[in-house]
């Protein structure tokens, strides 16, 4: 007798997302580690950089937040950054609260293991008809987390072995920005990101010369947002270069 | 405030942020807004890259100069590892001359 997709155990479908998720090691380990030298070329301890990676879990709002602190940001700007950055998960938690629903105590740990890779990978690995499942959500997101982690504790060993002069010497403090780069880079590509993109540069280069470079990052972000919005409603369709 | 406190307020405001949608149930969001929002990360990551970048005190030049060019390694190889290490390796070249 041929055993139904859905008999499988949930351990099953837990390793199937866990293992499905290693291909993007390649990019959680790297940026955990990106991020672990950071955050101790700009003082953090290990505890500090580790707890963060195992609290905040966003690579993108930890990177920035290091670049922030170099500046000397206040706590408000930090977590409107950070949010800012992760400002599409209410979104992505709809899509996933929509086709799951979990109930109870296990909302709060996919909450906190929810990213875009783990979805992705998740809708990927679940089976026939690609319906999203929980065990193969939490599977891949526990997965991410490991990796991230993992690359974070690695980062911070070596930013700790590394006197700091040496370590602004090699222009450490580049890494962040840099990986934002790597990110965005494959976002540009149509006309009105390109748009997006410029905006917000000339408005943050603008505005960081006259208020710190954390509001500015956050007007720029808001204005070149809805310069966005208002372009993509005068074009129905994008244009692809 | 310390930095203890403002990375928990971070992990606080994410986490809020993730549960959110987890937690409604039927939301229906303006279009207008749903466009807004697909594209704050390439606005908000524009903008810190150009802050960043362009506020460094020593070795300015150099850095913006790297970071073109790392810029260009993430354009046409699409790996991170490969612009991070391009924009490290063209800096460390530069700022030694």
């Amino acid at each position: 007798m041929e055993q139904n997709e859905d008999d499988k155990a949930r351990g099953y479908w837990f390793r199937r997302g866990f293992v499905g998720l290693v291909p993007l090691w390649a990019g959680a380990i790297p940026s955990g580690i990106a991020f672990g030298v950071a955050a101790r070329d700009v003082g953090l301890s290990a505890v500090q950089t580790q707890v963060m990676s195992l609290t905040l879990f966003s690579a993108a709002a930890q990177l920035s937040a290091t670049t922030l602190w170099a500046a000397g940001t206040s706590t408000v700007v930090l977590v409107a950054t950070a949010m800012a950055l992760n400002a599409h998960l209410p979104l992505l938690g709809l899509a996933v609260g929509r086709s799951v629903r979990p109930a109870g105590a296990v909302r709060f740990l996919t909450g906190w293991l929810l990213t875009d890779g783990a979805f992705g990978i998740a809708l990927g690995r679940g089976g026939q008809g690609g319906q999203l499942r929980l065990a193969t959500l939490l599977g891949a997101g526990t997965s991410m987390y490991l990796s991230f982690n993992a690359g974070t504790a690695i980062g911070a060993l070596v930013g700790a072995a590394i006197p700091k002069h040496v370590l602004s010497d090699l222009g450490i403090d580049l890494v962040a920005p840099l990986s934002f780069l790597a990110v965005l880079a494959p976002l540009i590509r149509t006309r009105v990101t390109l748009l997006v993109a410029a905006v917000a540069g000339c408005t943050a280069f603008g505005l960081a010369r006259v208020i710190p470079s954390g509001l500015a990052v956050l007007g720029a972000g808001v204005v070149a947002s809805m310069v966005g919005a208002w372009y993509q409603e005068r074009i129905p369709s994008e244009r692809v270069r | 405030m310390s930095m203890t406190v403002q990375i928990v307020a971070m992990a606080i405001g994410v986490y809020a942020l993730r549960m959110t949608g987890l937690v409604l149930r039927e939301v229906t969001i303006p279009v207008s807004l749903d466009r807004g929002l697909r594209f704050v990360p390439v606005a908000m990551l524009t903008a810190l890259v150009v802050t960043s970048v362009t506020r460094r005190g020593e070795g300015r030049t150099e850095g913006i100069v790297a970071a073109m060019v790392a810029a260009l390694v993430a354009r046409w190889t699409g790996k991170m590892w490969m612009c991070i290490v391009t924009g490290i390796v063209v800096y460390g070249m530069l700022h030694r001359l």
